[in-house]
């Protein structure tokens, strides 16, 4: 049986941190699980940059006004001691990912550049062109191959043993050859990434951010954390939800409705299409609900225009933009506008995690760290450039806490074997069942429900609906199987499973934000359009139980900053 | 609605004795790239089809195929923009070339990973960090010749189609040396040596065969090809001789004291006599032939105006040491919009 | 209207492959276009230069540029590389004021000055949008209707887009047309767009190059090729009067001829297999030679 002292589940930026940190310890073995290989990692599209004040643009900025601009940011639901912790370790690590020899842009002095990013005092966000997490990501896994590092590429997590409140190993899949494995492992760190996938094609996330681990882990018994808080982007191309960043906008881009209105006039008739994120967002929604939208469902749209700026400036001012529209979505802006919709970019939620020093879950040898994880620092929204932060900061701790874990415990007794029996049977039953449902129907049926009820609205009644909603997916989930009995990369039942991860995580998402009658960050809601410091200065905790949901709620630790009203 | 056909490279080890094609039927969507077909594909119609992806964004270099013939990511082209070009109902896709197909579309990505290994790919640095604990100063200039190679995805496109890879397998490939040049050219990095006696081992570096169709077929601008011929320029300025190095020597002579090559005293010059006798069947072939001009044993004639030349060369020597040469960029302006001056433009 | 062109002949045509230089001066002026030849032009660096010290590369090159830029004239060049290589420095020079400024200083130590006023062209690219490939039709006395030809295109005339620009790259057509054009028969092969080897041969000869000769010139003859045809002399003489050592080095006989694409179009337009040079080729032509008479 494959046995080690840390598994780390998840090769993104913080899982890769992790192991770079827990290698460094040779007494201790050390695994890397991922389902894909390392630098397929979401971590890779993070392209904006990585918060730290290092004041070399601005000398008058610090790790105090980070922690401030944070904390706002939160919209004061983030655990100010652990904010603090981040905006102070933040130069550190920028400094420790340079030396490891990320090529970050630079100024002209041969320091690391830096510059403005949205709800930031200073120009902190240091960077690399437009590929800050691609080249942080790719020099993490250089480092951990420099390290030997043991990896176990294109393998799959299917369940978290615990036994007594303690980590015991995982059940996982060896994609390459469909091999059901339990894996020993005294301390087990997941960093598997974020559930925007639950709207499926509405996202800016890669295909596998399927939030495997926190399903994981709530099965198991671990709560989740902040559910409810999604961060949306206004526009995102129609096919895919890749993202269109704001500079077609910034360029003089026009939003328009079926009517060949611009439609911003209504909503924003200052600052038109340049007005704040979450109003763009909402406005376009309400011109798609309203019917001055094209296409159906899922795939309905506005405009964004960019003809009137003409070839010439298209092309000069913005070939990114203009290459992707024509690659991803066919369409060349100089020809024909581009058909956009709101997209989910982040989740805030995720692992409850109860340390932020060691980034420990409640149960012993469990650690979350990464977007699968919810410290929280982020609290209802989160900063631009604080992803990739929170992904270095507490990754590198996390692995040596686990270290230090797995050092302290002795080998036990503990039947494993028994699990992957068991385990292994339920796959071959899998394989062999014969499926009565479709994946794709599920799994666009769940994105829509999520989409347009527990989405960038939120209200009370839609939301119940919604949750009735999942439970019949839940349903009708128990009738699909993956379809093929193939051995060797059956991805279909890689996804088949990451459907039912989803299908759970969708219900926490929905149950969570029902319950919190308030607005706060990016949970928007139109029956409780104000924040309700009184009642909701919390965290949710969503436990697993066989009947949805059971929510619990855990303070948020404030130590400098009384919350405030947030105006930017 | 308009349909098209995908013929998918299938092959399950633990079932089939050899490769087929299979062939869905799907609508031509606007909007679908061939990533989402292979998806729609495996959704609709068949489940058991298996390929590699995951950002859909060309960003994590997970999905590379060849599409008729020519390695892409699927995630980065349209339907209807690959149907149009080369004219045609049918897409076939194919795993990526030059490595081993395990399943369908999936390729051995260790065996890469294995190469990349022999290159060290990984940051040594030349120094300790600064006292101060932050980061190593590099000049932007420095930073600018690392900028694009840091673009690779590893998306092993420019792999699938090398030339020389094809041709033998011990290459390592213009990912790989790319990667290589990444390292060799950071300011910061301490074994550029190292990796240079790498590279050069039995020449390695110089089997590319100059196709282009590393630099073609990236989807990140990364320049493989022009990462090939730097690494070769530094290993020259770091007084590596080589044979391109010898090469590059004799047409810099020849240029500065005749203006053209001259080709019959090449091997001579290129390998030593003893090397000319290894040619000289050739050398005989080509005379009898009639292609050779008897002139060129003896030295040959000069272009017109070469005291030009001469003044150019040694003023360019001197010149060149107060440059900082750009890299190119913008390497991937569709064709069409290129050649102005003969269609009106 | 006259077509008028600076002639950038390079050294292969002018060293190795005289056949190619005869041929091209024969049918262009049977085409109509005037080839104004530059004698003063050096060799292009064809790559080895540019891997050793780019900047002189482009100095040299842009002396190239200028002498045909003296005459007023696109400049017409008869070799993939040579074509490559001044397309290159032009992309590098208009793309960057400071490098042309520079590269002119140098220049001006002869009096010469790089303004990027004229292109740089290939003589295929040239007979199809300039001559026109309904002109060619019409001037075909012989066509090669008996013939199954396979083109090969040679790496730079098509890759990298960004320099050549002429036709996508992974699906060019003017060869085919051209062979259309002309009456025969264009065969298509797996080896129709891929390398022959040339540029790697000093330093991995047996390891790359040889290899990559076999491969192509099999791949014409599985589909049962008369001749190959190329635009480049380079490819040409990798393949032809490398095709011994490449058989050799597999073992098995291949006997593969390779026509330069001026030869090919003379044999149509009426000119003798003779002043085309086609005895000048190392794989026999004989067969071809009798055909067309």
């Amino acid at each position: 049986m494959l046995s080690y002292d840390v598994l780390i589940v998840g090769a993104g930026g913080a899982g890769l941190m992790a192991a770079l940190e827990a290698s460094k310890a040779k007494d201790v073995k050390v695994g890397v699980l991922t389902k894909v290989y390392p630098t397929r990692s979401h971590t890779g599209a993070a392209q904006g940059g990585i918060n730290a004040a290092l004041a070399n643009f601005d000398p008058s900025d610090s790790p105090e006004v980070h922690t401030f601009d944070t904390v706002k940011g939160s919209d004061y639901l983030g655990d100010q001691d652990a904010i603090e912790f981040m905006c102070y370790e933040a130069p550190k690590r920028i400094y420790e990912l340079e030396h490891l020899g990320v090529p970050f842009s630079r100024l002209p002095d041969g320091r690391i550049a830096q510059r403005p990013f949205g709800g930031a005092g200073f120009p902190r966000t240091c960077y690399a062109a437009d590929k800050t997490g691609h080249v942080i990501l790719h020099t993490l896994y250089e480092q951990c191959l420099k390290n030997d590092v043991e990896f176990l590429n294109e393998w799959f997590v299917t369940e978290l043993i615990i036994d007594n409140n303690e980590a015991k190993g995982v059940i996982a899949i060896d994609i390459r050859n469909g091999e059901v494995h339990a894996i020993k492992a005294k301390a087990i760190i997941f960093a598997t990434g974020g559930y925007a996938r639950v709207y499926w094609v509405r996202n800016t996330n890669a295909i596998g951010s399927t939030g495997d681990g926190m399903a994981i882990c709530y099965r198991a018994g671990i709560p989740l954390k902040d559910m409810e808080f999604v961060q949306f982007h206004p526009t995102g191309l129609r096919s895919t939800g890749i993202l269109v960043t704001e500079g077609a906008r910034g360029e003089g881009g026009y939003l328009i409705n079926n009517k060949g209105e611009r439609f911003m006039a209504r909503y924003a008739p200052q600052k038109m299409e340049l007005g704040p994120r979450d109003l763009v967002a909402r406005s376009i929604e309400t011109e798609i609900l309203e019917g001055r939208g094209w296409g159906e469902g899922m795939m309905a749209y506005v405009h964004l225009d960019l003809r009137h700026l003409g070839a010439k400036k298209i092309k000069e001012r913005l070939p990114q933009i203009r290459q992707l529209c024509i690659d991803f979505e066919g369409v060349d802006p100089i020809e024909e506008p581009i058909p956009v919709r709101p997209t989910a970019h982040y989740s805030m939620g995720g692992i409850d995690v109860r340390d932020y020093k060691t980034s420990m879950t409640g149960v012993n040898g469990v650690f979350a760290v990464g977007e699968c994880a919810c410290v929280s620092v982020h609290g209802a929204n989160r900063l631009g450039g604080n992803s990739l932060l929170d992904l270095v900061v507490f990754g590198k701790p996390a692995g040596a806490a686990a270290v230090e874990y797995a050092r302290s415990k002795s080998a036990d007794n503990f039947n494993l074997k028994a699990e992957e029996d068991r385990a292994r049977r339920e796959i071959e039953a899998l394989l062999k069942k014969e499926s009565k449902e479709n994946i794709n129907n599920i799994r666009m049926e769940m994105a829509q429900t999520m989409w347009d009820k527990v989405g960038i609205f939120r209200e009370e009644k839609p939301m119940l609906e919604a949750i009735e909603k999942i439970k019949e997916l839940k349903e009708r989930y128990k009738l699909l199987a993956p379809g093929d009995s193939g051995k060797i990369f059956n991805t279909a039942l890689i996804n088949y499973i990451e459907l039912g991860y989803l299908l759970d995580l969708a219900e926490a998402i929905a149950v969570t934000a029902v319950l919190r009658k308030e607005s706060r960050g990016a949970h928007a809601r139109r029956d409780y359009p104000s924040r309700d410091d009184e009642n909701f200065l919390k965290h949710s905790l969503a436990y697993y139980t066989p009947e949805g949901p059971k929510v619990e709620y855990s303070e948020v630790k404030i130590t400098k900053y009384q919350p405030q009203e947030r105006t930017y | 609605m308009e349909k098209f056909k995908l013929k998918v490279f299938r092959y399950d080890p633990t079932k089939d004795d050899k490769p087929y094609y299979q062939t869905y039927e799907l609508p031509v969507e606007k909007g679908m790239t061939v990533l989402a077909a292979l998806f729609k594909a495996k959704e609709e119609q068949d489940s058991s089809i298996s390929f590699r992806y995951n950002c859909r964004a060309a960003i994590c270099g997970s999905c590379a195929v060849r599409i008729n013939g020519h390695a892409t990511l699927a995630c980065k082209v349209q339907v209807k923009h690959m149907l149009e070009k080369y004219n045609t109902d049918t897409l076939v896709i194919e795993p990526t070339g030059n490595i081993k197909p395990l399943k369908d579309l999936v390729y051995d990505m260790d065996w890469v990973i294995d190469k990349l290994k022999k290159i060290q790919p990984w940051f040594i640095p030349k120094e300790e960090p600064p006292a101060d604990g932050k980061e190593y100063r590099q000049d932007p200039y420095d930073h600018h010749k690392i900028d694009f190679a840091s673009d690779c995805i590893l998306c092993n496109s420019c792999m699938s189609d090398c030339n020389a890879l094809k041709a033998n397998k011990d290459f390592l490939g213009p990912m790989v040396i790319s990667k290589a040049y990444r390292f060799i050219a950071d300011s910061r990095d301490g074994a550029k040596r190292e990796r240079l006696e790498t590279v050069l081992k039995d020449f390695n570096l110089e089997w590319c065969v100059r196709c282009m169709e590393c630099t073609t077929r990236c989807p990140k601008e990364v320049q493989p090809y022009e990462n090939i011929i730097r690494t070769r320029i530094i290993a020259a300025e770091e007084g590596f001789k080589s044979p391109g190095e010898i090469h590059a020597e004799i047409f810099e002579q020849d240029i500065y004291n005749r203006g053209l090559l001259n080709e019959m005293l090449l091997p001579m010059r290129q390998e030593g006599l003893l090397g000319a006798a290894k040619r000289a069947p050739f050398g005989i072939r080509m005379f009898f032939k009639g292609k050779v001009n008897i002139a060129d044993f003896f030295g040959g004639h000069k272009v017109k105006r070469h005291d030009e030349v001469k003044k150019i060369m040694d003023k360019a020597k001197e010149v060149k040491k107060n440059i900082k040469i750009k890299l190119i960029s913008d390497v991937h302006t569709p064709y069409e919009d290129k050649r102005k001056s003969k269609q009106g433009g | 209207m006259a077509l008028k062109y600076a002639f950038y002949t390079g050294c292969s045509a002018k060293g190795v492959a005289p056949e190619l230089y005869d041929s091209t001066k024969l049918v262009a002026e049977k085409l109509g276009m005037e080839l104004i030849e530059l004698e003063a032009a050096t060799c292009c660096g064809a790559g080895a230069v540019q891997e050793k010290d780019e900047f002189l590369s482009l100095t040299i090159n842009a002396r190239n540029l200028a002498l045909a830029e003296e005459l007023g004239l696109d400049m017409l060049t008869i070799c993939n590389t040579c074509t490559l290589m001044l397309r290159e420095a032009k992309f590098k020079l208009d793309n960057d004021p400071e490098l042309k400024a520079a590269v002119n200083e140098v220049l001006k130590e002869a009096g010469l000055e790089y303004k990027g006023t004229i292109e740089v062209t290939h003589f295929l690219w040239e007979v199809i949008d300039a001559v026109g490939l309904d002109k060619i039709k019409s001037m075909v006395v012989r066509p090669l209707r008996e013939f199954n030809i396979a083109p090969f295109y040679g790496c730079h005339i098509i890759r990298p887009p960004y320099l050549t620009g002429y036709e996508d790259p992974d699906n060019p057509s003017s060869i085919e047309r051209l062979i259309e054009a002309i009456g025969g028969n264009p065969v298509d092969h797996d080896a129709r767009l891929a390398c022959c080897g040339f540029h790697s041969f000093w330093s991995a000869e047996d390891k790359v190059t040889l290899k990559l000769t076999a491969m192509d010139t099999q791949a014409a003859k599985k589909q049962q090729a008369d001749f190959m045809v190329t635009p480049c002399p380079l490819c040409h003489t990798q393949l032809d009067a490398m095709q011994p050592e490449a058989e050799e080095k597999i073992g098995v006989n291949i006997g593969m001829p390779v026509l330069h694409l001026p030869q090919m179009i003379g044999l149509a337009i009426g000119l003798k297999p003779k002043e085309l040079g086609l005895h000048k080729h190392v794989i026999s032509t004989k067969a071809i030679i009798e055909k067309v008479a």
